[in-house]
């Protein structure tokens, strides 16, 4: 019904002014170009019709008329779910997905799709350069605490998107085993260092 | 009387003669042409484009599909068919009238819509299309402007495809007694006195009004189809009636 027109209305003209301002539409697989993709979401009785057009930008409908490559029907947390490809056989298994269809198609898809998510680093980049901008300035205290923890509440929205979502960066797990790991080499070379100038010493008293 | 009857048809509440209509209404469309977009936001609060998004839906286009917009105007469906059906699909746009093609052609190649998209001045009651060329048919507040509509129906017919199908989005009867006085109200107060703030025409907008009065209700367009061959016909009110989608198919 109109309200469906509605939704899809407002995530096609979102989706498509990200596609265009990050120019990852120009990058659209040509072997997706006119597939269509629905993905009914069975709690909001909500059937989202998606098409990539030549453009590389998205056409999104409601209802679906007629057949797709692709059906995925899931509630909006199994969508959710639906973020970790090897969930998906289990997803499936426990009834909480059904897909319908060519799902390498739908992977494709999602894969491209996510892969615009890269560009946020410039965003978010220029946001978090701006309130260290502002950290310089001479405001008052409060101001201050404030900006920064705004801007570490940034860096931790930036940091999880660029290592959770596309591993691009060391999460800190793995940021703390690289010092302690540094660590661990500092020490093995100041040790070494201090051998070798006990040796020198023993030997220059020898000599 | 039946001689009389024969030859006079509706323009808005006046009755005119046929040929005269022709011409009446092509005299509205050309003087609201160039602010055609900006009243049509207007007159709806933007809902149009949500009827139009949803008629889109239910249209089915698949790439490759060949598709006519008739009485398109200035181009709203051929434009999102366009990038439904892709390079190897057809859409072409026809209108009766130069001017609000004119604006269409503009419009859309400004949209950077080109390639798959045709522009032909045409009559929907004589199409001048072949038989069977069409996988679907879109008339969108088209009509209720159009003299002849049991001939236009048989027009349109001809020239889908077997497995074809029509749709026709077109002003209707709201379904509540309440939602229809308010529209009433809206449409034969407010709406003359926006156009003329904005396109300087009240007549022209006092006409939609009455069109809109005088168009055939759900079941009457229902069973003109039915009449013109088409089957499976269906319909859905779209905000309480005030606009209702009929679907028809050619087996
Ligand atoms: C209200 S506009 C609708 C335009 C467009 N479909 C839209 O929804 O925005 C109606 C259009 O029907 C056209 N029209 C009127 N009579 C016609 C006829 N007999 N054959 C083809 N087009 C006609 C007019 O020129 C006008 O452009």
């Amino acid at each position: 019904m109109p309200t469906a027109s509605l939704v899809s209305g407002l995530i096609e003209h979102s989706i498509n002014y990200w596609l265009k301002t990050s120019g990852h539409n120009s990058s659209a697989p040509k072997k997706l170009t006119g597939k269509i993709f629905a993905i009914e979401l069975t709690d909001l009785s909500l059937v989202l019709v998606m098409q990539i057009n030549e453009q590389g930008l998205l056409n999104v409908y409601s209802p679906l008329e007629g057949s797709a490559d692709c059906t995925i029907k899931t509630s909006l947390a199994g969508l959710q779910k639906l973020q970790q490809p090897e969930q998906i056989t289990a997803l499936i298994k426990a009834g909480e997905v059904d897909i319908d269809g060519d799902v390498s198609l739908a992977q494709q898809f999602s894969d491209w799709l996510k892969g615009s998510l890269i560009y946020w680093q410039d965003i978010l980049a220029s946001f978090t350069g701006d309130i260290a901008a502002h950290h310089l300035s001479e405001i008052a205290q409060q101001t201050k605490q404030l900006a920064s923890q705004k801007s570490a509440d940034a860096k931790r929205i930036f940091s999880h998107i660029v290592w959770d979502e596309k591993r691009l960066a060391p999460n800190p797990l793995e940021l703390e085993e690289f010092a302690t790991q540094v660590q661990q080499t500092r020490q093995a070379a100041d040790r070494l260092s201090a051998k070798i100038q006990q040796l020198t010493q023993k030997i220059e008293a020898k000599s | 009387m039946s001689d009389n009857s024969e030859n006079t048809t509706h323009f808005g509440y006046q009755t005119v003669n046929k040929e005269e209509k022709v011409g009446k209404v092509a005299e509205v469309f050309h003087s609201v042409a160039a602010k055609y977009d900006i009243m049509n936001d207007l007159m709806s609060m933007g809902i149009h484009r949500i009827w139009k998004r949803h008629t889109i839906a239910c249209a089915g286009a698949r790439p490759g599909n060949k598709v006519l917009d008739l009485a398109g105007g200035t181009g709203d469906l051929t434009a999102k068919f366009s990038r439904i059906v892709g390079e190897n699909g057809q859409v072409v746009l026809a209108d009766i009238n130069e001017s609000m093609l004119r604006v269409g052609r503009d419009k859309l190649r400004d949209l950077g819509i080109v390639g798959n998209v045709e522009y032909v001045l045409a009559n929907a009651e004589e199409l001048p299309f072949a038989d069977n060329s069409f996988d679907i048919v879109t008339i969108a507040f088209g009509l209720r402007n159009v003299t002849d509509k049991d001939k236009a129906l048989a027009s349109i017919y001809r020239v889908l495809k077997p497995g074809g199908r029509l749709l026709v989005l077109e002003f209707s009867k709201p379904t509540t007694e309440g939602l229809s006085k308010i529209y009433d109200w809206y449409s034969f107060n407010l709406l003359p006195t926006m156009g003329k703030l904005v396109t300087n025409d009240a007549d022209s907008y006092q006409y939609l009004a009455e069109s809109i009065r005088m168009h055939p209700d759900q079941e009457t367009l229902k069973s003109m189809m039915e009449n013109a061959e088409f089957e499976e016909v269906t319909y859905q009110n779209l905000t309480g009636g005030i606009v209702a989608l009929h679907k028809g198919y050619k087996f």
